[in-house]
C-alpha cells in the first residue's frame, strides 16, 4: 500500500491504536537506546566526539563543491567512473543503462536508504530487471511488498510468524518460526544469487575525498558480496555523504556504530578504492559512483536548514523520540521517517504533501540531545513549520486563530478584555471550578477549569491591600 | 553527463556564495581524534584484543609460537568435521608452510592454496565457487585493532577478498607485533605503508563473525558472512 | 536586586497561584519584585505554530516591557527559553543586538535564579510527602536546567523524592501538538502516567504548568489519585 507524508494523521492514529505493533516499536527503540548507552558510557570523551563530528561536517558543507571534486578526481585516478545525477529518474536510468550493457537480468543491492529514495527497485522491476535485496530485513520486505519501517532495522514491524509464513508461502518450504532457520534459508538462497549475478548495487555511508575512498557498514556480509563478487559495482551516494579526508573516519565510523547500533565497530566496514587491480586476485572490474543530487543542492541553499545535510543515517533520532516510539516507520510515509525524516521529507518532497510531518512533535528536544554530529533536528522543525506558514500552506482558521491572539496579545487592554468576555462566556456553559471541553483534548484527558482570577487581579488586590 | 556535474555544482557555489568558505587541512593532526579512553596498555595488547574479539562472538587465542598454531588448527579441523581448507598467500602462511605442513599431518582434508596463477579471476572463476564451498579459511592480517577485535585485511597478490568471505569460518593468524591499539593508530599505521596514490582496493575491517538481528531483533551469527570469525595471535617472533 | 517577574499567560488564566507563590517565595528572601502589568505573552504559541512574523511583534513588544528589568523571573521553563534561546533568532541583530543581549542574561527560569543565582536551595519548607519530579523538555533541554529543581525538593524537610523512569520523556504536551495529534499525545501522558504511578508517589512535581495541565488532565480523567503540583506551588504553599 502506498502511503505518502499526508497520511501521517491518519496513519499514525492507526499504528498506535494497534498494541502489538506500539509494543514492538516501542520496545525495540527502548533497547535500541540501552545497547547505545551501555556502549557510549565507555566513551567518557563522547562529547567532544560528537563536537569534532559536528565540525568536520560543518567543514564539509562549507566547501562541498571542493570534497566533491576532489573525490571524483580521486576516484578517477583510481580508476572508477563518476556519474552525476541531478534527479532520482537520472540516477535510476544511468543503473538502467549499466544493467543493459551488461545484460544483467537482475542485480544485487545491500541496503540503502538512497536507492530506496529514488525508487530504484521499481524503476529496474518495470523494465524486466529483478533488483535483489540482500539484507535479510530488506529481503523480508521485499517479499512482502512493504517499505521499511526503520533506518537500521527495516522489518522491525514484523513478527517471525508473519515472516515464517512469508518464507513459507513464498518459496513453498516447511514452516518454521525460528529465526535461526529462517535467517539460514535466506543465506543460502541469496547465495546463489551472490555468485551469479553482474551487477552489485551498494549505498555509501562515508566517502573520503582526499583518497576517494568510498565506505560502507554493514554486519550482515551482504554489503561485502555485492562489492566484491559481481563483475560491476555501483555505489550510490547522496552527495552530502563526502568527508574531507580518509583520516576522519575514526571519528565517524565511532559516531555511527554506537549510535546507530550501541556497537563498537560493526561487524564488517568495507573501504572501497576503485576497481580491482591487475595484481589482485578478484574484485570488480568496473566501479562506479553515482552522486545524487534530488533535492540536497535545495536543503544546501537555506542556511538554517543546511545543517540537516550532516546527516549520517544513525537511525539514533528515530529511537529516542517519543513519537516515532509509539506510530513506528510507516506513518510517515516517505524513505525517511522520525525526526530527520520530518525534516527532510518536506525539503526533498515537498511541503504540499509533507506539511504535517514538521508539527508531528512536540519539540521535546531529545532528537537534537542524541544527535552524534549536533545536528539541532527539532529546531529545523521549527524553521519547516515557518516555511509552511510563509507559503501559505496553514488552514485559514489557523491564520485567523494566529492573527486574532496575536492582536489580543499586543495590547493589554484587549487582552483583559478578551479575559473578561472569555470568563463571562464559559460561566453560562460552565459550573465555577468545573473541567472544560476541549476540542481534541477532552476525548481523553480532563482540562482544568478556568481560574476564578487571573493573577493579574489578584496581583492587583494584593497591591490595593498594601497600600490601603 | 556533464550537464548534470556543471549543474550540480553550480547550484552549490550559489547556495554557498556569500559565505566565509575557508578552506580546511589538508592532513589533520590524528593525535588530536585520540582521546584517554583510546587508550591500551601496550603490555596487554593481546589479551585486550582477545576480551573485544570474544566479547562480539569472535573466538581468539594467544599462542605461544607457531607450533601451538598448528596444534590449534589441527583440532579445529578435526572437532568441527572440517572438510576444505582454502589458505592464503600471506607471508606468515607461507613462511611458515602452513598448507604444506597441515596437507602431511592431514592427508584426508581438502587444502586449496590460492595463487596468483591458478585458475582464471573472473567472476565465474573456480575460485568463488570453490571458496563458497569450503569450510574454512586460513589468512594472514594487515594489522589487527585492540580496542575492538578487529582485523582489517586488504586485497593484493597475497590474498583475494572473497577468501575471508565466503567460506564458513574464517582464521586470521597474526603476530602480536600486528596489533593496534585503537582504529586511528591502525589507519595510520597502513596510510604510512601505502604510497598515496596507490592504496589497496579493498580494505576490510572485520569485526567478529557476520550477524543480523533483523528477525524481531534476535541476535543470530552467520548472516551472509563467516558463521565464525577466529583469530590466533602469536607471542613468539615469527617471520 | 529588582526582580520583575513574568508571568506566563497559561499561569495567569488556569494557575495563578503558582504566580502569587512566586511572588511570595522571592519576597520571602528578602527581594525587591516588581510586576510589570503591560506583560501579556512571550509569544511562544506563534513561534512554534511557525508564525515567526507575530512572534516577533510579541518579542519586540517583550522587549519594551522587560527591557530595564535587572533580573526577570518566570515560573516555566519554556517561556524562558523562548526568550533566551529564540528571540535571538528570530529577531533582526542589528536592530535589537543590544537589547538582547541584556535581556537573554537577565531572564531565568525560577529554580535556576533561586539555587544558581541566589544561591539558595533551602527555604525552610516542610512537606512530609512523596514525591516525584517530571522533568520539563524545554528546562531540561533548551536551558540546561536538571539540578536545581531537585536541590530545591531534597531541602524539603520530611519530603521523600522517588525518581521515576524516564523522567527526560517527554509529556506529550507540546503545544498544539497535544490538539493536533492526540491519539500520540494521550499514548505520551499514558506512558508518562504509568512510569509517575510506579514510584509510589503521592504528587508529580514539575516546573511547567503546561506539562502538569497535561499530566494532570491524565491521571484525573483515569481516577489515579496523584497530584500535579508546580514546584512553586510546593514551595510557597509550605512556606
Amino acid at each position: 500500500m502506498e502511503r505518502t507524508p499526508s497520511d501521517f494523521k491518519t496513519s499514525s492514529a492507526k499504528n498506535i491504536a494497534n498494541s502489538r505493533l506500539r509494543e514492538t516499536f516501542h520496545s525495540a527503540t527502548r533497547h535500541a537506546l540501552e545497547q547505545r548507552l551501555k556502549s557510549i558510557h565507555q566513551v567518557p570523551e563522547w562529547e567532544q566526539l560528537r563536537e569534532k563530528g559536528h565540525q568536520i561536517k560543518k567543514e564539509v558543507i562549507n566547501q562541498l563543491d571542493f570534497y566533491l571534486e576532489q573525490l571524483e578526481s580521486n576516484i578517477l585516478n583510481n580508476g572508477g567512473q563518476v556519474f552525476w545525477a541531478r534527479d532520482a529518474d537520472e540516477a535510476s536510468n544511468y543503473i538502467l543503462r549499466l544493467c543493459r550493457r551488461l545484460n544483467a537480468k537482475n542485480v544485487v543491492k545491500s541496503k540503502s536508504m538512497t536507492t530506496e529514495e529514488i525508487k530504484l527497485a521499481s524503476t529496474l522491476e518495470k523494465q524486466g530487471i529483478e533488483p535483489i535485496e540482500t539484507d535479510l530485513g530488506e529481503f523480508i520486505i521485499q517479499l512482502a511488498n512493504e517499505t521499511p519501517s526503520h533506518i537500521i532495522a527495516p522489518a522491525l514491524h514484523m513478527t517471525r510468524q508473519q515472516i515464517g509464513a512469508l518464507f513459507n508461502k513464498t518459496f513453498n518450504i516447511p514452516y518454521t518460526e525460528i529465526p535461526e532457520e529462517l535467517c539460514a534459508f535466506a543465506r543460502g538462497k541469496l547465495r546463489q544469487k551472490f555468485l551469479s549475478t553482474k551487477l552489485g548495487i551498494s549505498g555509501v555511508n562515508f566517502a573520503a575525498a582526499d583518497t576517494g575512498t568510498i565506505v560502507v557498514v554493514e554486519n550482515e556480509g551482504n554489503a561485502r558480496m555485492c562489492t566484491n563478487l559481481p563483475k560491476v559495482h555501483v555505489a550510490i551516494m547522496g552527495l552530502e555523504k563526502v568527508i574531507p579526508r580518509f583520516e576522519d573516519l575514526s571519528i565517524f565510523l565511532k559516531l555511527l556504530s554506537r549510535s546507530a547500533t550501541g556497537q563498537k565497530q560493526t561487524s564488517y566496514v568495507s573501504m572501497i578504492n576503485g576497481p580491482r587491480k591487475v595484481e589482485d586476485l578478484d574484485g570488480p572490474e568496473e566501479f562506479h559512483l553515482v552522486i545524487l543530487d534530488n533535492g540536497r543542492t535545495e536543503i544546501l541553499s537555506n542556511p538554517k536548514l543546511r545543517e540537516s545535510l550532516f546527516c549520517i543515517r544513525c537511525g539514533a533520532c528515530l529511537n529516542t523520540c517519543p513519537v516515532y516510539q509509539r506510530v513506528g516507520g510507516h506513518s510517515y510515509g516517505s524513505t525517511y521517517s522520525g525526526p530527520i525524516g520530518s525534516v527532510l521529507t518536506p525539503l526533498l518532497q515537498g511541503l504540499d504533501t509533507a506539511k504535517d510531518l514538521p508539527y508531528a512533535s512536540s519539540l521535546c528536544g531529545a532528537c537534537s540531545n542524541i544527535c552524534p554530529v549536533k545536528i539541532d533536528v527539532h529546531h529545523q522543525l521549527l524553521w519547516l513549520r515557518e516555511q509552511v506558514v510563509k507559503q501559505h500552506k496553514s488552514s485559514w482558521q489557523e491564520r485567523l486563530a494566529m492573527h486574532c491572539y496575536t492582536s489580543i496579545m499586543k495590547d493589554v487592554r484587549l487582552y483583559r478584555l478578551g479575559s473578561f468576555f472569555l470568563r463571562n462566556l464559559l460561566k453560562i456553559f460552565y459550573k465555577k471550578g468545573q473541567n472544560l471541553n476541549v476540542p481534541g483534548w477532552s476525548k481523553d484527558r480532563d482540562f482544568p477549569p478556568i481560574a476564578a482570577k487571573t493573577f493579574k487581579e489578584l496581583w492587583k488586590e494584593k497591591t490595593q491591600q498594601k497600600t490601603t | 553527463m556533464n550537464a548534470s556535474r556543471t549543474e550540480i555544482l553550480g547550484r552549490i557555489r550559489r547556495s554557498l556564495d556569500g559565505l566565509n568558505r575557508q578552506q580546511a587541512p589538508t592532513k589533520s593532526d590524528s593525535s588530536k581524534f585520540l582521546f584517554a579512553s583510546d587508550f591500551v596498555d601496550l603490555s596487554r595488547i593481546a589479551q585486550r584484543f582477545k576480551v573485544e574479539s570474544n566479547c562480539v562472538g569472535g573466538e581468539t587465542e594467544i599462542c605461544p609460537n607457531i607450533d601451538s598454531v598448528f596444534q590449534f588448527i589441527k583440532s579445529l579441523i578435526r572437532d568441527s568435521g572440517y572438510k576444505n581448507i582454502a589458505v592464503s598467500n600471506h607471508n606468515i602462511c607461507v613462511d611458515n608452510q602452513i598448507i604444506q605442513k597441515l596437507s602431511v599431518d592431514l592427508p584426508e582434508i581438502t587444502f586449496f592454496n590460492e595463487n596468483n596463477e591458478s585458475g582464471d579471476h573472473l567472476q565465474h572463476s573456480s575460485n568463488t565457487h570453490r571458496l563458497a564451498q569450503t569450510d574454512l579459511s586460513i589468512t594472514g592480517v594487515d594489522c589487527l585493532i585492540a580496542d575492538s577485535g578487529t582485523i582489517i585485511l586488504t586485497s593484493k597478490p597475497e590474498a583475494s577478498r572473497q577468501i575471508s568471505l565466503l567460506p564458513t569460518a574464517h582464521l586470521a593468524i597474526a603476530s602480536i607485533n600486528q596489533i593496534y591499539p585503537n582504529l586511528s593508530t591502525a589507519l595510520e599505521y597502513l596510510q604510512s605503508t601505502w604510497a598515496t596514490d596507490h592504496y589497496p582496493t579493498a580494505i576490510t575491517l572485520i569485526t567478529g563473525p557476520s550477524r543480523t538481528a533483523d528477525i524481531e531483533k534476535v541476535l543470530i551469527k552467520g548472516a551472509h558472512g563467516p558463521v565464525r570469525q577466529l583469530a590466533l595471535l602469536i607471542e613468539d617472533e615469527i617471520r | 536586586m529588582k526582580v520583575s517577574l513574568f508571568i506566563p499567560c497559561l499561569v495567569d488564566q488556569f494557575f495563578p497561584s503558582v504566580g502569587m507563590n512566586l511572588f511570595k517565595i522571592l519576597k520571602k528572601i528578602g527581594l525587591s519584585v516588581n510586576y510589570p502589568l503591560e506583560q501579556t505573552c512571550c509569544g511562544q504559541p506563534a513561534f512554534n505554530g511557525g508564525y515567526h512574523a507575530d512572534a516577533c511583534e510579541l518579542a519586540q513588544r517583550f522587549l519594551e516591557i522587560f527591557g530595564n528589568s535587572e533580573y526577570i523571573v518566570t515560573p516555566s521553563g519554556s517561556c524562558a527559553s523562548m526568550v533566551k534561546i529564540f528571540y535571538p533568532e528570530i529577531l533582526d541583530h542589528s536592530t535589537y543586538k543590544e537589547p538582547l543581549q541584556e535581556i537573554t542574561k537577565n531572564i531565568f527560569e525560577f529554580s535556576d535564579f533561586l539555587v544558581n543565582i541566589i544561591g539558595v536551595k533551602d527555604l525552610g519548607v516542610t512537606f512530609p510527602h512523596r514525591v516525584t519530579y517530571h522533568d520539563a523538555c524545554h528546562l531540561l533541554r533548551e536551558l540546561q536546567i536538571h539540578q536545581a529543581p531537585r536541590e530545591l525538593i531534597k531541602n524539603i524537610q520530611g519530603i521523600e523524592l522517588v525518581e521515576m523512569e524516564e523522567s527526560e520523556t517527554c509529556c506529550g504536551f507540546g503545544g498544539m501538538f497535544s490538539v493536533k495529534f492526540p491519539e500520540i499525545s494521550i499514548a505520551m501522558a499514558e506512558d508518562k502516567s504509568s512510569a509517575i504511578t510506579k514510584t509510589g508517589a503521592d504528587y508529580v512535581i514539575a516546573n511547567d504548568s503546561s506539562c502538569l495541565m497535561q499530566i494532570g488532565g491524565y491521571l484525573s480523567r483515569h481516577n489515579i489519585p496523584i497530584k500535579p503540583l508546580h514546584l512553586a506551588d510546593l514551595l510557597g504553599e509550605n512556606l
